[in-house]
């Protein structure tokens, strides 16, 4: 019998895409092709099949309009970056793997500590917590990014009581070669011209970059030349509005602003790039620029806008503290410099620029790293897990009484709360409008 | 600076023993600014009935994890030990771990427990001065002692006592 696979993506897929969607993409993709007979099934709230690349046998699943559970109750296999809590009695029956590919403890704290104060964080922290919480007590099969994500969800898993595998399996390259359809930005943008070195900050800018010391560098720039600029690819995150335009982004375009380099030295695309529309500007950029400051969502983060530009070719000029910044140094794809030094990388952004024989030396190394940086090889261990799975052959009640619903009930409470705290409707009273909204457009869609 | 190192394990001295040099520990930590539990001495720094100690006892509880770090995390499967192991992390001001990977795994476990509050993240990022990496040397135990601790310990009472009457169960 061929093995029945569910890729629940948060976010949607199609051409406005983030992480998120974009791994699930790609999952999917890399699934179709190792295993031919499986059936597989990508659920997100928007799917748009007109993706370049999106495989003929995957069924796309969009659960904005149609209810996730119907999905879930007909795969062997579910795979979801979050497993949405009204789910969690599944994980008896079905077999369960949780795709974390960041260490979302660091990485919301980070956004608990600059988005939220007093009680109302305490309880906001406690509520996120709960929620990874649920989402190790869930799975089967833990995905995450790098070495150091596994270890830090290894000690997770233990101080909590469960045993869980957890498996590396990062982010890849586009399987298909960058090509470049139309000029974008030198010559095209008013003030870029088609003879000026153009950086880009590759992605948005959320409370953990520092694009700061990167304007602070071009400033320091400015003062000696005028033929760098650089470009802000993205600021509002698809699904995630508030990510994008938040705090760091608004202080990033006030400090280009006073340092007189918004229009004329920095520029910054509002919006989201569509995906298959990316390989235009990073074909043209000369480096690929990203900062950010010395915390722990740096040490476990695994950068995933450095795979484009890793695909495109394109020399990155980096803050030290992760592993991919180690993984730049070490096989020469780019320079990293110290976090919070602007001087620093200046230097680094002069040195790059002005040596041509060096770039194309890293473009070389890069392409040699190419190869061994394809979704195929990333999703080795979700491809060997989906291969031998057998679904439970008696349903877990134990797992989902003792392991399953404390968590879920923990989140749900501590969500409450927060709610309440916050002067909101708790989601328990929302319940019976939501159901029946839903339920309405099921009727009126004739589903 | 007064300072108690603990080092374990006592087997010669038995259960009654341990007990004794447990409670001998507890006798002496209001005089004492330091306290370093190594080995099985971990558990004096941490004994299930002496959280009234994080109030009266000394003002820095080291943990020292380096003797056995694997065994210490791999001992939280065991549902009658956890709770303890849980204690001794949520009284201890800094831990020290023998290297980064074993790091890693114990700032896990405290995100995990819910013993990293948004305001101890907010005066240590990197979690440097909690999570000690005694690899290169004790810099970092004398760099975090130069500084205030970094959880509160209100916070770390209400988990203490938490964590510490499962511990009694």
């Amino acid at each position: 019998m061929s093995i029945r696979v569910l890729i629940i993506s948060p976010g949607d897929v199609g051409q406005r895409m983030s992480a998120p969607g974009i791994r699930a993409f790609h999952m999917a993709q890399a699934l179709a092709q190792a295993l031919p007979h499986a059936r597989i099934t990508l659920a997100a709230p928007k799917v748009d099949t007109r993706l370049q690349g999106f495989p003929e046998k995957v069924k796309p699943y969009p659960y904005g309009e149609r209810p996730l559970l119907w999905a879930a109750q007909d795969a062997d296999v579910v795979v979801a970056n979050f497993l949405p809590v009204r789910l969690a009695s599944l994980c008896a029956h079905k077999l369960v793997v949780v795709d974390l590919f960041a260490q979302y403890f660091a990485e919301w704290m980070e956004v608990t500590v600059h988005q939220e104060q007093g009680l109302t964080r305490d309880l906001v922290w406690l509520e996120r917590r709960a929620y990874i919480a649920f989402q190790l007590a869930v799975a089967d099969l833990v995905l995450c990014a790098n070495e150091r994500q596994r270890l830090s969800y290894l000690g997770a898993l233990r101080a909590l009581g469960l045993r869980r595998p957890v498996a590396v399996a990062p982010h890849g390259l586009r399987p298909q070669a960058p090509q470049k359809r139309r000029q974008v930005v030198k010559g095209v943008y008013p003030g870029i011209r088609p003879t000026d070195k153009l950086l880009i900050w590759n992605g948005g800018t959320t409370d953990w970059y520092d694009p700061d010391t990167f304007l602070l560098a071009l400033h320091h720039l400015a003062q000696e030349r005028d033929d760098i600029k650089a470009l802000f690819l993205g600021a509002t995150y698809p699904n995630v509005p508030a990510l994008g335009w938040g705090r760091r982004f608004r202080s990033a375009i006030d400090t280009a602003k006073e340092l007189g380099l918004y229009g004329s030295t920095v520029f910054f695309e509002f919006g989201w790039v569509p995906y298959d529309d990316v390989p235009d500007y990073l074909l043209e950029a000369d480096a690929g620029v990203c900062a950010y400051s010395d915390h722990l969502e740096t040490y476990y983060s695994f950068r995933t806008r450095f795979m484009d530009l890793l695909w495109a070719g394109v020399p990155i000029i980096c803050t030290k503290g992760d592993t991919l910044a180690e993984m730049i140094e070490q096989e020469g794809l780019g320079l990293a410099v110290p976090p919070g030094d602007p001087i620093a990388m200046a230097h680094a952004i002069r040195s790059l620029l002005d040596d041509q024989e060096g770039q194309e030396r890293i473009r070389k190394r890069i392409q040699q790293v190419r190869q061994r940086l394809t979704w195929e090889q990333a999703m080795t261990p979700l491809i060997d897990f989906c291969r031998t799975a057998r679904p439970p052959a008696r349903p877990r009640h134990g797992r989902l009484w003792g392991e399953v619903f404390p968590w879920a009930l923990n989140y749900l409470a501590t969500r409450a709360l927060r709610e309440v705290t916050q002067g909101e409707a708790p989601w328990l009273a929302r319940a019976p409008q939501r159901v029946a909204s839903r339920l309405a457009r099921i009727l009126r869609k004739g589903l | 600076m007064k300072v108690l190192a603990l080092r374990g394990p006592w087997p010669s001295l038995g259960p009654q023993g341990q007990g004794w040099a447990e409670a001998f520990a507890a006798q002496l930590a209001p005089w004492l600014d330091v306290q370093v539990g190594t080995g099985e001495g971990c558990q004096a720094v941490a004994a299930p009935l002496l959280p009234v100690r994080a109030f009266f006892g000394p003002k820095r509880l080291i943990l020292d994890t380096r003797p056995w770090p694997t065994r210490w995390l791999e001992e939280t499967l065991r549902p009658k030990e956890r709770a303890r192991y849980h204690l001794q992390l949520a009284m201890a001001d800094h831990i020290i771990c023998e290297s980064a990977v074993e790091r890693d795994g114990i700032i896990g476990a405290l995100f995990a427990l819910g013993l990293v509050w948004p305001s101890s993240y907010l005066r240590d990022p990197c979690l440097g001065r909690l999570v000690i990496c005694a690899q290169n040397g004790m810099k970092g135990l004398v760099e975090a002692l130069s500084h205030p601790p970094t959880t509160d310990r209100r916070r770390r009472m209400s988990a203490v006592l938490r964590k510490g009457l499962l511990s009694l169960i």
